[in-house]
């Protein structure tokens, strides 16, 4: 199964020629654009161009397809700020006791 | 940096100066984003569609909606992954479209006589292997003939790089049966290829 991956991996810079000039037949089209043509930018479009262009959806999507890897970045950050407020109280105790000694 | 990266960062330069010039509405610059992408959007689209017609209909459609709204696009993902999820999302809505009327299974003789593959880049050693090109090309030919159940989540996983749960929400399937047909999918690609060789 690794070989079919590695396979698959390489079909990702795999593309197909057209058996006709794709890019003139656009570029014809597109200089020929009409009114009508709005109608493709419909409802399920126009959903899809709002939620690409908000930061916000963009950040939980990632959030969402990724779960394990925020979780883990939860909990680091969270073990990090746990530490350093357990070693500023070892250090503010440290300094009482060095002063009651004083 | 190997050349590899430097040529794709390039390009991730070259296509964010086309998307600005494009967005002011500079049409040589929209043509040569065209140029740049029509290629990939093409391949996505027959890859789902499996019909060159409609896989050019397809990408004349993914093109003329970004032409209208490029002007609104802020550019918070690349041009690349924004055309891409486009081009996805058009071909889905088609497939649903047709998928009533037209005969599912296609055989696998008649498509390979309709597309040739190249390569957009090659890694040393991909060039260095002919094997390796052919054995690419199979599989490809293997993933084309695929019923629709397994071939769609099969490419928007590992061509397309979309997760589990997009898949399972794009395709309305539970994300199990998403990992499953994705793993059967593999594994009939597998089969097929030990028993051509």
């Amino acid at each position: 199964m690794n070989n079919i991956n590695r396979y698959l991996k390489i079909a990702r810079d795999a593309v197909i020629k057209p058996s006709d000039d794709i890019d003139k037949k656009i570029i014809n089209r597109i200089s020929h654009i009409s009114k009508s043509d709005e109608k493709l930018l419909d409802e399920k479009f126009l959903d899809y161009f709002k939620k690409s262009n908000s930061r916000v959806y963009l950040i939980i999507e990632k959030i969402r397809n990724n779960p394990e890897a925020f979780t883990a970045l939860v909990a680091t950050v969270i073990f990090i700020i746990v530490f350093m407020l357990f070693m500023v109280r070892v250090f503010s105790s440290r300094e009482k006791t060095a002063g009651n000694n004083r | 940096m190997d050349k590899n990266n430097k040529r794709s960062r390039l390009s991730e330069i070259d296509e964010k100066v086309l998307v600005a010039k494009s967005k002011r509405g500079d049409k040589a610059a929209f043509e040569e984003l065209v140029r740049q992408f029509s290629r990939y959007v093409y391949t996505t689209a027959f890859f789902i569609l499996r019909d060159t017609h409609e896989a050019e209909d397809a990408s004349q459609e993914v093109f003329v909606k970004v032409y209208l709204s490029i002007k609104g696009f802020r550019g918070l993902s690349s041009f690349k992954t924004w055309i891409r999820k486009l081009t996805v999302n058009t071909c889905i809505d088609k497939l649903r479209l047709h998928s009533k009327t037209k005969d599912k299974k296609v055989s696998l003789e008649k498509i390979t006589e309709e597309y040739e593959v190249v390569f957009t880049k090659f890694s040393q050693s991909l060039e260095k292997s002919f094997f390796n090109k052919e054995t690419v090309k199979e599989v490809l030919k293997i993933m084309v003939s695929l019923d629709e159940s397994y071939r769609i989540p099969l490419i928007l996983r590992d061509l397309q790089d979309y997760s589990y749960r997009e898949i399972s929400e794009l395709t309305n399937k539970p994300i199990g049966t998403v990992k499953t047909n994705i793993h059967r999918a593999r594994k009939i690609i597998k089969d097929k290829l030990k028993s051509y060789r």
